[in-house]
């Protein structure tokens, strides 16, 4: 886990805000994230800055196949989970088998922009809900059968989740990995941390930004919890 | 027997029945007919348990069963066959019967009786069939016939006719009409009073969550 | 037929020697856990946690073996410990949150355990337990008692009504199926056998770490369903061959197995399908 209040308040509401927008609109729980935190923390180690770049390209390269996997074979929220997870440690293996030395690598360099990565995260997903697009957004949250009856192209919709939370996921590895040392499940725990926090903020049952708002507040009382408790 | 008063349910805002009475005889048969959303299939799953009433009482030989669960009104004899047929769909037709009897009785004995059963309901032509592979009307029949296996006192058929061709009518109406000879207390539903006529021994209609006429 | 083939793999690890005997041994608990979880899914529970079963066992024996001297307390308390908890999970969750939440707690319990230190031991070197009891003798009899249990299960009223809770719940209750009681003693039959896998593998290895809490345990028994096609009273022998060949491959290339699980639980919603497709077939013939 990361060490400072701050830091800790930044990616828990990060991930969590992503693995929420994922399942409410993607309609999985896509537990593959945490293998695209350890592909970013792998990227900043060896291509430093220029991972924020290639973060976006490998985002796509991961994100694609999963949505179409998803689309193709999978018959609901259930089974896209479980593809999921299989495609987590499938990058995770490939990391592991391609990348990882018998030696934890040690990101000496790193890119430190966590503050940023949170603010345009939810400036993103926040935006997302205000434009034109929130209300078909919402609409899909609530009822997608019913929003693709009415037109709504959901599944474009779903890519999009996929891809701005794996984009994210990796940004987050980027970024936060500095003086870590890196193996292929070190975006486990986070994950971890997002679901349990996702969970929590769903009990209010708000949906678009307002749930954002509750994934925040659940967020800062758990790095609150960690800051006095662990 | 059975005694329901001043039942009333309300989902959200909407009413869905208004303080609902009537009383139901031993080995009475009572059609319960009106409009679609008239309140019948939510009486029907108060009286079984299914639902909880907003209010109101529900009694059996004078014992207060309001908002018993489901598996206790079987128990005292109360059972429900659902509107659209909520059989297993993963066990073929003979093991849907016989899980029921198992309540009763042991597995051999179980699997033998239900044998029996679907030769008396002509049905033990598709007794190895899964139900996803068995048409409506036969879906139905297994449905009715689940619940008769529970041995009950009153026996709930919530539109038992729904979606049924003339022929599966006649069939399910045949088998009604048997269980009726043998003197089961029954309330039947249907959003048509014809489709009751000489099945009932007495209607009630309802319309908006009340009874409008008896 | 089944139960001879369940005694004959039993027997294996001591009709063989060396290492295929140790390995065949280590397979026949992961078998164990399979059919730990068999038991929940026959009513239409998939457990992505079951791990958490497993590991608790393990790990309970462990302290109490170091702190009592006694493994049998652990193991005790674990049963009630996982029956519980999985019986409220299914209380309080619908079927796809059950995956959600058997997993989070299977995850929680891998983060969660190398914090768990008594004295100077345990971290995330976990906890040895130094003993001379006969663990393959002791991971064979716990095999073919569970096989037996699991057999009988399945054609008892039980095993049906556990069934019939799977295709429907409600519909189950309307016909007089006492749900909350079938699910109550699933939980505690299924608990059962899998903390006899977990302390099987605690005194096989003669140590405990927080990896038995990982994701490969936890994922084991839902590949070996998708391989049976959905078979649950195959499950023991898949797992056995299906153990065998993923370490065969791990000693080929360290985390291939992995890779093969991944493609498994990837191609799960068609492989299932297809191998049990292609059973129907066979028995047609």
């Amino acid at each position: 886990m990361a060490l400072t209040f701050l830091e800790n308040f930044f990616i828990f509401s990060v991930f969590a805000s992503l693995i929420s927008f994922n399942f409410r609109i993607g309609k999985f729980l896509n537990l593959s994230l945490y293998s695209a935190f350890s592909v970013g923390a792998y990227l900043v180690y060896f291509f430093g800055e220029l991972s924020v770049i290639l973060a976006f390209l490998l985002s796509f390269l991961i994100a694609y196949p999963l949505f179409l996997i998803k689309e193709r074979i999978c018959r609901g929220v259930m089974d896209a989970t479980i593809v999921s997870l299989g495609y987590g440690i499938a990058i995770e293996e490939i990391l592991r088998i391609g990348v990882q030395k018998g030696y934890y690598y040690v990101v000496s360099e790193g890119v430190r922009a966590l503050p940023e990565v949170f603010i345009a995260s939810y400036l993103l997903l926040i935006g997302f809900y205000l434009s034109p697009h929130g209300i078909r957004l919402k609409f899909i949250e609530e009822d997608e059968e019913l929003a693709r009856m009415c037109g709504v192209n959901s599944a474009a919709y779903g890519f999009a989740s996929i891809f701005i939370a794996t984009f994210f996921a990796i940004l987050l590895g980027v970024v936060s990995s500095e003086g870590a040392a890196i193996h292929p499940r070190i975006g486990l725990s986070y994950m971890l941390a997002g679901i349990l926090i996702a969970a929590i903020a769903t009990i209010k049952r708000s949906v678009g930004e307002r749930n954002l708002v509750n994934i925040t507040a659940v967020s800062l009382a758990a790095s609150m919890f960690l800051e006095v408790f662990v | 027997m059975l005694k329901v008063r001043n039942v009333s349910k309300s989902k959200g805002r909407v009413m869905i029945l208004k303080n609902v009475s009537f009383d139901l005889e031993d080995g009475e048969t009572l059609g319960l007919f009106g409009p679609n959303g008239s309140g019948k299939s939510t009486l029907m799953k108060i009286i079984a348990g299914i639902e909880t009433p907003s209010c109101g009482k529900v009694f059996l030989d004078d014992l207060d069963v309001t908002a018993l669960p489901p598996e206790k009104m079987v128990k005292l004899g109360v059972v429900y066959a659902f509107q659209i047929p909520r059989n297993f769909r993963e066990m073929t037709v003979l093991e849907n019967l016989a899980v029921v009897l198992m309540n009763y009785h042991s597995v051999d004995e179980s699997f033998k009786l239900a044998r029996k059963m679907l030769r008396d309901w002509d049905l033990d032509y598709i007794a190895e069939r899964k139900v996803e592979f068995i048409s409506h009307g036969e879906s139905r029949l297994l449905e009715i016939l689940k619940a008769y296996a529970t041995n009950p006192r009153v026996l709930l058929l919530d539109e038992p006719f729904a979606g049924l061709d003339v022929e599966n009518v006649f069939k399910v109406r045949e088998k009604i009409e048997r269980l009726r000879e043998e003197g089961l207390t029954m309330i039947i539903t249907s959003h048509r009073r014809g489709i009751l006529s000489n099945l009932a021994d007495r209607f009630l209609k309802m319309e908006g969550g009340k009874i409008v006429e008896s | 037929m089944r139960f001879l083939m369940y005694v004959v793999a039993a027997l294996l690890p001591f009709l063989l020697k060396g290492y295929v005997s140790w390995l065949i041994g280590l397979a026949l608990i992961y078998a164990t856990i399979s059919i730990s979880w068999a038991i929940l899914e026959n009513e239409g529970r998939v457990s992505m946690g079951h791990s958490f079963v497993v590991g608790s066992s393990a790990y309970l024996s462990a302290i109490t073996y170091l702190l009592f001297n006694s493994l049998a307390a652990g193991f005790l308390i674990s049963i009630p410990l996982s029956a519980i908890l999985f019986y409220i999970l299914k209380r309080t969750t619908g079927k796809t949150a059950f995956v959600f939440a058997t997993f989070t707690l299977s995850l929680l319990s891998y983060v969660i355990a190398p914090y768990i230190v008594i004295g100077e031991r345990g971290g995330e070197e976990g906890f040895f337990i130094l003993h001379d009891l006969p663990s393959l003798l002791f991971s064979s009899f716990s095999f073919v008692a569970s096989a037996i249990v699991f057999e009988s299960f399945l054609k008892s009223k039980l095993g049906y009504f556990a069934r019939a809770i799977k295709s429907d719940e409600l519909a189950s209750r309307a016909v007089g199926i006492e749900v909350e009681k079938v699910k109550l003693t699933t939980s505690v039959i299924s608990s059962a056998i899998g903390s006899f896998a977990g302390l099987s593998l605690a005194l096989y290895f003669s140590h405990v770490s927080p990896e038995i809490f990982s994701l490969e345990v936890s994922v084991f028994p839902f590949i070996s369903y998708v391989v049976t096609g959905g078979r649950k009273e195959y499950i023991a022998f898949t797992s056995i061959v299906l153990f065998l060949i993923s370490s065969y491959l791990n000693a080929l290339l360290t985390g291939a197995h992995l890779l093969l699980y991944a493609m498994l639980l990837i191609f799960s919603p068609k492989i299932g399908g297809w191998v049990y497709a292609k059973g129907q077939e066979r028995l047609k013939v």
